[in-house]
């Protein structure tokens, strides 16, 4: 019995001890919500003391040094983050630099440093950072007893955001530390690391970030591919002269990888203006046009196509009709999307061959390059599909008519008469009897003008679906006119077909 | 004969104790885990880029399936808020899973769409497709009308159209945050093996606001079974999930909002309709496809992606909802029940499974006997007091202590209720959850299991109110 008294006593205990750690919890709760509540009244206050004195600084009113005097007398954490942020909110490429002093100034890039490196390390990097040095190549991981430690996310997190504040700096000042960072341990600290150096696109960083995606390639790095091609895709036509040496890499996944960011890099440029061989360096240009296209990886072929579209010249038009040709249909296909641009008029006959390909995917490609070329193009696709008796081409052909909004192209169409009528009843009749008839049904019940209703009326009755059958039925109903008169005709034509189907069987 | 009842009462009684140990240690190990790699990750949060995720072009596109069934209420909202999500290249894909009502018709009629008959290629297997419906002016955007088959059914023919490398499975009935897509592809773009899944967090949208498809004013909700449910979902997506998930042993992802990579899935043979819970089966399916061929994989799940989904209002519907979760996961550990203590799967099979099976499977019915034998045994004296009061330590006091602990981390963490009074009542009903609501789902779940042993596979509906109905309109903010 003195056991169960123990027991029962122990339980009590235990209860009691829960109870208080629920009250420790909730007190915990409110205390948070107290200190965030002062931290964010700190920091509102901070920043309307500190808007004058920022807007002042940066519209060049005052000096660097004065800014760095008036903002010295934030000093608590509410206070240096309304600071950094107002500064970071008003970072431009014009700014950067004196923004950046302002922050060595007020020390908190001191801090940031030290919070990344650790106090002795952060000393040398913020000289060699003030004298704007580029980093050293070798970005390997150095081993050591503490390495497992530091990979810890628990110590890790406090470097990242530190290094995410360094990162924001101007980019000479910036590219010493994330380019130290890169000998981090932690692969979040990288990440950020060559996060930054995407952002501020120095030159000197993209030795560094070919390395990484290099090691990331080989399957040796924990900093994922996409990370490291995400931060070189941030660089921009200007900087593509950096990229030349490795488009002859020695490993092909690589050159792969430099392709295709190039791609990129062109494309994302190319939305803003139309690019043409004089936008490439020289280097790039015979490096795409000499070798890219010849590379013994079907994958580099492949992406080059997209990059040589840019080039706009009689090389590229080349080019382009030697790898719509390529043995490899990865190639073929890329090249036929790459196609899909007015100024390769030209190589509308070989797009036309890729319809027949042996891959859909190509074909489907092909299907969208020559739609993208206009009235043309379609009708050179239109023509194709009349003729082809491949079900696979025919069906992606449909596919994109109905995708595009075509289908409005060919009832208009059906209106105007002459060749192009006839070629859209060509059309429509082929959709119909593939059963692809829906939209076109629907066009049938929409339309108001009475010659194409009819004439899509008379398409549609080849192989009558219930929809089409329906709205037929509506239209006999509801209009006295001549469609009302053919959509009763055609109604009895149905029911006479099914009579004599029904007597068949 | 006396002494036999006894016997068989204090053998009765010791496999409940053994039960509430091994749960309550094992919850306990995953809040210490939760505790971590919350806290981390929201500290991480700070400088989680996800502008440049949205503007780089690296940043795969992402098809979004909502498999609907008699939608009609919710399903324009619910699209409205997916077109709306940030992210730089996605497909939104209805799947009418063979609605009789107006579901097709709404979203005919508000996005414009026009009845096609596009290519369709069935890779994973599903009930016949009757309809497409495209708008060439909004191409984000396309409805599939099918026969009836289920939800797992609905998602299968939803990546059979999909073109996008990953795809993400949202309910017909959720609002999800204009954020949460690109932070749940934040971890697939950071890790450098194939990430084959990542699960978000779900959080239970009744008593919110609601305008234009988003969630503008968090509140929860005035009943006290929605409250519970609240508290229940923030120890479920705070504590035991992440807790596995640092495990690298994840068992389960809502399907309300999951991405998945759609080659990964169609490799291993789509979604199973063997089970009423698709979104446990997939993850078990996937873990012994990847471990079977030597693939490299990683599944996340991350804490701050939020979905937003409506909860049952009564007890009914509560009841319906949680027999069917609990039938599902019954059936999903049953299927997969060579994976439970195989080394071959790794702690999966060494823990999660074993931890899932035993406890969170069929320790359900050793609780909701308990529930009724341990104060039975101790009124006929068949039970000491010390070991009553043991049990019902463990039974309710410890279990505060992981509820209240659950919204402290929500508290420090994630902060998704703004107002001091919400917060107040969430640690009030995280303290009362554990008498009496607990016990009620706890018998829920037993007949679930029950369920399971006659044999029964059906669907039990649950009804909602619908997000409309239950959310104030824009007029009265």
């Amino acid at each position: 019995m003195l056991f169960i008294e123990d027991l029962a006593s122990l339980v009590l205990w235990l209860l009691a001890t829960v109870l208080s750690v629920n009250l420790l919890f909730l007190l915990f709760i409110f205390y948070r919500r107290l200190a965030r509540k002062r931290y964010y009244e700190d920091k509102d206050s901070a920043r309307s003391r500190y808007t004058r004195v920022v807007s002042e600084f940066v519209d060049n009113e005052i000096s660097v040094d004065r800014a760095v005097a008036l903002l010295q007398e934030a000093s608590s954490r509410a206070e240096h983050d309304a600071v950094q942020e107002m500064l970071l909110a008003q970072e431009d490429a014009n700014n950067a630099e004196r923004i950046s002093q302002v922050f060595f100034g007020l020390g908190y890039v001191d801090e940031w440093a030290r919070q990344a490196f650790g106090r002795r390390r952060a000393k040398a990097l913020l000289e060699r950072s003030m004298k704007r040095e580029k980093a050293a190549i070798s970005t390997t991981v150095p081993r050591t007893l503490l390495t497992p430690v530091r990979r810890m996310r628990m110590f890790a997190v406090p470097r990242s955001v530190a290094l995410e504040a360094l990162g924001r700096l101007a980019p000479d000042y910036a590219q010493v530390f994330v380019a130290e960072a890169l000998h981090d341990p932690a692969s979040e600290v990288r990440r950020i690391a060559i996060a930054a150096m995407g952002r501020n696109r120095h030159p000197a960083a993209i030795p560094l970030l070919f390395d990484e995606l290099l090691k990331a390639v080989e399957m040796n790095n924990d900093v994922s591919l996409r990370s490291t091609k995400s931060a070189l895709v941030c660089y921009t036509m200007e900087d593509l002269f950096h990229f030349v040496p490795y488009m002859t890499h020695p490993n092909r996944r690589m050159r792969f990888f430099v392709v295709d960011t190039v791609r990129e890099i062109a494309n994302k440029a190319a939305r803003h203006m139309l690019l043409n061989k004089n936008d490439f360096p020289q280097e790039l240009y015979d490096a795409f046009l000499e070798n890219a296209v010849r590379d013994e990886f079907a994958d580099v072929r492949a992406r080059a196509g997209a990059v040589i579209k840019h080039f706009r010249d009689k090389r590229a038009v080349q080019a382009l009709r030697t790898l719509l040709s390529d043995e490899n249909d990865f190639v073929r296909l890329h090249s036929v999307r790459a196609c899909q641009d007015r100024y390769y008029a030209e190589l509308v006959p070989d797009m036309i061959r890729r319809l027949s390909d042996t891959r859909w995917r190509v074909r489907e490609a092909a299907v969208k390059a020559l739609a993208a070329f206009g009235a043309s193009g379609s009708n050179e696709l239109y023509r194709y599909f009349v003729a082809t008796k491949d079900q696979y081409v025919s069906e992606q052909i449909t596919e994109e008519i109905q995708r595009s909004g075509l289908t409005a192209d060919i009832v208009a169409a059906l209106a105007h008469g002459g060749e192009d009528r006839d070629l859209a009843m060509a059309v429509a009749k082929k959709m119909v009897l593939m059963g692809k008839s829906s939209l076109l049904t629907s066009a049938a019940a929409g339309l108001t003008q009475p010659e194409p209703r009819i004439l899509l009326m008379d398409a549609l009755m080849l192989a009558p679906t219930e929809q089409f059958l329906a709205v037929l039925e509506t239209i006999g109903q509801t209009d006295d006119g001549p469609v009302g008169d053919k959509a009763r005709s055609l109604l009895q034509a149905a029911e006479q077909r099914a009579l004599a189907a029904a007597g068949r069987t | 004969m006396h002494n036999a009842i006894l016997h068989f009462f204090d053998y009765i009684n010791a496999i409940v104790l053994v039960y509430f140990l091994v749960t309550n240690v094992v919850y306990t190990v995953l809040m210490v885990f939760s505790l971590y790699s919350v806290t981390m990750h929201s500290k991480s949060a700070q400088h989680g880029a996800y502008a440049d995720l949205l503007e780089s072009p690296v940043t795969p596109p992402v098809a979004l399936i909502v498999p609907a069934h008699n939608e009609e209420e919710a399903i324009v909202q619910t699209v409205m808020s997916l077109l709306e999500i940030q992210f730089p290249e996605k497909e939104v894909i209805v799947v009418d899973d063979g609605s009789t009502d107006g579901t097709v018709e709404r979203l005919v009629n508000q996005f414009h769409l026009l009845r096609m008959d596009l290519i369709y290629r069935q890779v994973a297997p599903c009930k016949p497709v009757f309809a497409f419906y495209f708008n060439p002016e909004r191409p984000d955007l396309i409805v599939i009308s099918k026969e009836n088959g289920g939800k797992a059914d609905a998602l299968n023919a939803g990546i059979n159209l999909a073109r996008s490398p990953y795809f993400c499975t949202v309910d017909a009935d959720s609002i999800i945050e204009p954020q949460a897509l690109l932070r749940l592809m934040a971890p697939v773009v950071e890790s450098s093996v194939n990430t084959i899944v990542s699960g978000g967090v779900v959080r239970i949208a009744n008593g919110c606001t609601l305008r234009n498809g988003r969630i503008v004013d968090v509140n929860l909700p005035k009943s006290w079974l929605e409250r519970c449910q609240v508290v229940e979902y923030i120890r479920t997506f705070l504590f035991g999930r992440p807790g596995w998930n640092f495990l690298n042993a994840t068992f389960i992802c809502s399907g309300a909002f999951c991405l998945l990579h759609r080659e990964t899935v169609l490799e291993a043979g789509g979604f199973s309709t063997d089970t009423v819970t698709e979104d446990i089966d997939i993850i078990a399916t996937l873990h012994r496809f990847c471990k079977k061929n030597h693939r490299k994989y990683r599944m996340v799940f991350t804490t701050d992606p939020i979905c937003w989904t409506e909860a049952p209002h009564s007890v009914g519907m509560l009841a319906r909802q949680r027999r069917r979760w609990q039938l599902g996961l019954m059936q999903t550990v049953m299927k997969h029940n060579d994976m439970i203590f195989s080394p071959r799967y790794g702690l999966m099979g060494l823990l999660s499974m074993p931890f899932h099976a035993y406890v969170e499977a069929i320790g359900c019915t050793i609780e909701a006997f308990g529930t009724f034998i341990i104060p039975f045994t101790f009124l006929v004296g068949a039970m000491p007091f010390s070991l009553f009061i043991m049990l019902m330590f463990l039974a309710f006091g410890y279990g505060t202590l992981l509820s209240v602990g659950s919204v402290l981390l929500e508290e420090t963490t994630l902060r998704r209720y703004p107002k001091v009074r919400d917060v107040f009542y969430l640690v009030l009903f995280a303290m009362i959850e554990n008498i009496g609501y607990r016990q009620m789902v706890t018998m829920f779940r037993a007949q679930g299991v029950i369920q399971y042993f006659t044999g029964l596979k059906k669907w039990e509906l649950v009804v909602h109110k619908g997000v409309e109905g239950r959310m104030l309109v824009e007029d009265e903010i």
